[in-house]
């Protein structure tokens, strides 16, 4: 029996860790209805200002902690309260995804800027003594976890059950009115609220920080499997969310020492177990037994934008037709690149802009597709375009799958079962070497007939002018219109005779399948696919980034394709550069976010004759594209 | 099946029968074991004071939540089980006391889309088509007669909620229901649009031939034009009848005029 106590010691601890950022998100998340999922990029900020002031900078341990956690994460909390939360009054849950993911973009890519992306180890900071107990010793460090852990729901518990202000708190998503009765402003419980919640999840991120190592990319995820504790408490249960942590905790660690014997079960499936939690519950969690808080507004504006006219559409091919046979090798390779990935932004748009759903597993559905054409081509032989229809028909069944929580669940519940799907797929499919190739990847082959880069490039203008066709036909399908209507009121699509089944179910298999065959011409294009391509933090940046471009039509992610695919020529190839192209995209969804339309949206509003008023002396504010301003004009 | 002593042999069915229908919401019995009946081309008023239970009782006749007891059957098939499309399918329509309009839609299209989407529930390929199944003349009759040819190309979000609850009315009787139900049609309309609100339910009912089951706080409207009222207090129904006689009912006097709602139970306008 002692030899599992180390087990179960290690266990509480990493799910106390877990628990204080969980308890931290279901905080936020109920007083204010927005769902952070930018809470493990807030972690892994304080995570890293901690040890950079005490390794880096040499401030003594206790006043590194101090500052990291009670000036950074609150600073944080209030920037969140004052540019995010206050502008998403009322506003979609859409919109309110896409502007967490946005900020989480933002976040690790800003990381990666400031404090390097080379992982780093770092000095404990807890005492390292430990307590005898016979056969097993106890650490101090791990005791202070734990007692941490309890410390903080305790805390908590008692605050919302008998402060005035944890009352008001616990009354303003509902009614912000009666809040302001008892004496508080509803604005002063939002920022101590987020102030609390990223001081939690800066907690939490020190804490990890010695037991994981300083890596942006390995923080956040941990962080993020609270996400899975904080959704068995419904988003809004501090208690149950709290032991939730704790079993995801307890069950990875001891799940080491049961499964010992078998390496390949402990290495692959243990990391993914909240995950595989997370998606479960959410995939069959009874309807109507998880809601969101706060407005669901529709997304804000049309989602129809004017279509463009044929000769406008026909002037475009003609200009990609040119560009193909103009460009030199280098820059028509970059343009391949940007064609094979216009296609899987047009798949992923797709679903977003018609449904308002969000998927946040879009890189499972297209790395699927792209090693599987992969095998296809090259392993079993099938003839090219064999391959291609091949890779699109084995994601389909994935998207299904995703379409499952799709039919019961809010959507902001359905992104985050996507979100624990794609890690999921990401823990257990992609770590396969037999079908991924595992760090090296495969290399894939080109047909002899397609195999120099001009004729690629030019089928992929073919594909995707097939896939904007395809998008075409949709939106004036019955289809079409049912999504509309069910984006805009489910109940009263129901109550008119449509069952959500087969619109969902419709909606993600097409998505699925062309993203399927753009992760296929993807492979092609690059001539090799690899998983470090298809890891679902990138899904959350193509979010992002499509978002930018513009969901209302499948030019919207054409254009997301090209500014990303061509981000490095427009800020000169500058090396040092580079790495801001990720916070940029991440900040541009935080600010278009509410504008289904993009980046495209905007360029086609503005007339010429406002381009004259913009650039007038006087300096009226440039509208949002301001943001984005030298890629577009560069 | 049939229970003996409710239906009979020799009566025949009403198009909704639902008996005995509860609904908890925690502590809470919102609905205590309400019966309800409407046949085609009848027009039954619901009515009760705020927070009776009169849209939650909408919500039970959908299996839009889940019932503590009692069952639905409509034209003599219990539905109770049935999921709510599947519900509308076999002829229920309704409107909603917060709107839920399609919003990024225009009029017009709100109103195709309601023609369309019985046919697109039954055969679920269907939704690869076009617009096959819209009936277009359908859509413009209904603009006609609820006068919202003005506004038919303009977004119904964008719109004030008085045409908004026109638009869900019409969106409704263009699924051709055999029973719509309609809840607070006249919160938001101004008295003269309230006057031409009762010429409209009556010409729809006589041009669709539909019942209407009336959820409804203006008691002139009320008396306007239903034949029959079923008042509920506290979830449970404590009055039904022609009526006439039903609104010099002493015990709906007593569970109205104890409420805010005195201002309009008198004769209004
Ligand atoms: N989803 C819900 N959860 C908990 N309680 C609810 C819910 N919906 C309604 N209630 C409660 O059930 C009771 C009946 O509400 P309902 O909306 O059916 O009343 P109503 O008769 O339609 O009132 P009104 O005339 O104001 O529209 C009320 O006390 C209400 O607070
Ligand atoms: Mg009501």
């Amino acid at each position: 029996m002692s030899a599992y106590v180390p087990f179960l010691v290690a266990g509480l601890v990493t799910g106390s860790v877990y628990a204080i950022a969980a308890t931290g998100l279901v905080l936020t998340y109920r007083t204010t209805g927005l769902f952070n999922f930018a809470h493990g990029g807030v972690s892994m900020v304080v995570g890293f200002a901690f040890h950079q002031l005490r390794s880096e900078w040499s401030v003594a341990t206790p006043i590194a902690f101090v500052l990291s956690l009670f000036v950074v994460g609150p600073l944080v909390g209030v920037v969140i309260d004052r540019l995010l939360f206050r502008n998403l009054q009322g506003s979609s849950q859409a919109a309110r995804i896409v502007v967490t993911i946005g900020l989480l973009v933002f976040l690790s890519g800003g990381a990666a800027v400031v404090f390097g992306s080379e992982p780093r180890q770092v000095e404990p900071f807890l005492s390292q003594a430990t307590i005898d107990l016979g056969t097993v010793n106890l650490g101090y460090d791990q005791l202070t976890i734990i007692a941490i852990g309890l410390v903080v729901l305790v805390g908590l518990l008692v605050f919302f059950r008998s402060s005035r202000l944890g009352l008001a708190m616990r009354a303003v998503v509902d009614n912000r009115t009666l809040v302001r009765l008892g004496g508080f402003s509803a604005g002063r419980i939002s920022s101590i609220t987020w102030a609390l919640g990223t001081t939690l999840a800066g907690l939490a991120g020190i804490l990890f920080v010695p037991l994981v190592g300083l890596d942006t990319v390995t923080l956040v995820l941990l962080v993020v499997k609270a996400y899975a504790a904080a959704v068995f408490g419904r988003l809004t249960d501090l208690r149950i969310a709290y032991l939730a942590a704790i079993l995801l905790g307890l069950i990875e660690s001891l799940s080491l020492k049961v499964f010992a014997g078998y390496p390949t079960l402990v290495n692959g499936i243990r990391p993914s177990i909240p995950f595989l939690c997370l998606f479960g519950y959410l995939a069959f969690v009874k309807r109507g037994r998880l809601r969101e808080l706060g407005v669901a507004a529709p997304w804000e504006g049309s989602v129809r934008s004017r279509p463009f006219s044929r000769r406008v559409q026909a002037g475009w091919v003609g200009v990609g037709v040119l560009a193909v046979f103009a460009l030199s090798p280098t820059r028509l390779f970059v343009f391949g690149f940007a064609l094979a990935l216009a296609c899987i932004f047009v798949s992923l748009g797709l679903l977003i802009g018609m449904s308002g759903q969000i998927n946040l597993a879009h890189t499972a559905l297209v790395g699927t597709g792209a090693f599987v054409y992969i095998h296809a081509t090259v392993d079993w032989g099938v003839p090219f375009l064999f391959g291609l229809l091949i890779a699109a028909a084995a994601v389909i069944p994935l998207g299904l799958l995703i379409a499952v929580p799709a039919l019961r669940l809010p959507s902001l519940f359905l992104a985050l079962a996507t979100f624990g799907f794609g890690l999921l797929v990401d823990g257990l499919i992609f770590t396969s070497i037999p079908f991924s190739g595992g760090q090296n990847g495969l290399i894939a082959h080109r047909p002899s007939l397609l195999s120099g880069d001009r004729a690629y490039v030019l089928f992929l203008l073919v594909m995707l002018c097939g896939f904007i066709g395809i998008v075409g036909l949709l939106r004036r399908s019955a289809l079409g219109r049912t999504l509309v209507a069910l984006r805009d009121s489910p109940t009263a699509t129901e109550t008119l005779g449509v069952d959500q089944l087969w619109p969902r179910f419709a909606i993600f298999a097409v998505s699925a399948g062309l993203g399927g065959l753009g992760g296929g011409l993807y492979a092609g294009m690059l001539q090799a696919a690899s998983k470090t391509y298809f890891n679902t933090f990138t899904s959350l940046s193509w979010v992002a980034v499509v978002v930018v471009g513009g969901v209302q039509s499948p030019a919207g992610a054409v254009l997301a394709a090209f500014l990303l695919a061509f981000a490095p020529e427009l800020i000169g190839n500058r090396p040092d550069l580079l790495e801001l192209v990720a916070p940029v995209f991440g900040l541009g969804a935080i600010v278009l976010a509410k504008r289904p339309g993009g980046l495209l949206g905007l360029l086609r509003s503005v007339r010429l004759g406002d381009l004259v008023t913009i650039s007038s002396p006087r300096g009226a504010p440039v509208p949002a594209s301001g943001s984005l301003g030298p890629t577009t004009n560069g | 099946m049939a229970d003996p002593k409710v239906g009979g042999a020799g009566a025949s069915e009403s198009f909704l029968v639902a008996r005995d229908l509860s609904v908890r919401f925690g502590g809470l019995l919102a609905v205590d074991a309400a019966s309800i009946e409407v046949d085609r081309g009848e027009i039954v008023g619901l009515i009760g004071p705020n927070g009776a239970g009169k849209t939650t009782i909408f919500a039970a006749l959908w299996g839009l939540l889940p019932l503590a007891s009692g069952s639905v059957m409509l034209d003599g098939h219990d539905v109770t089980s049935w999921s709510p499309a599947r519900r509308a399918r076999s002829g229920l329509a309704r409107t909603f006391q917060r709107l839920e309009l399609f919003g990024s839609m225009t009029v017009r299209e709100n109103l195709r889309y309601g023609t369309e989407a019985r046919a697109l529930g039954e055969r679920p390929w269907r939704l690869l088509g076009g617009g096959r199944h819209q009936d277009l003349d359908l859509a413009e009759e209904i603009l006609d007669l609820l006068e919202l040819g003005p506004v038919a190309d303009r977004s119904a979000g964008e719109l004030p909620v008085g045409i908004g609850r026109l638009i869900e009315f019409g969106r409704a009787l263009a699924s051709r229901p055999n029973l719509l139900l309609l809840d607070e049609p006249s919160s938001g309309l101004d008295p003269a649009e309230t006057v031409a609100f009762v010429g409209q339910i009556r010409r729809a009912v006589e041009r669709f031939g539909c019942g209407v089951l009336l959820i409804e706080h203006d008691m002139s409207l009320v008396i306007g034009v239903c034949e029959r009222l079923q008042v509920i207090d506290f979830g449970r129904l404590v009055s039904e009848g022609p009526t006439a006689e039903v609104v010099v009912d002493p015990r709906v006097q007593a569970a109205y005029l104890g409420s805010e709602a005195v201002g309009v139970v008198g004769p209004s306008g």
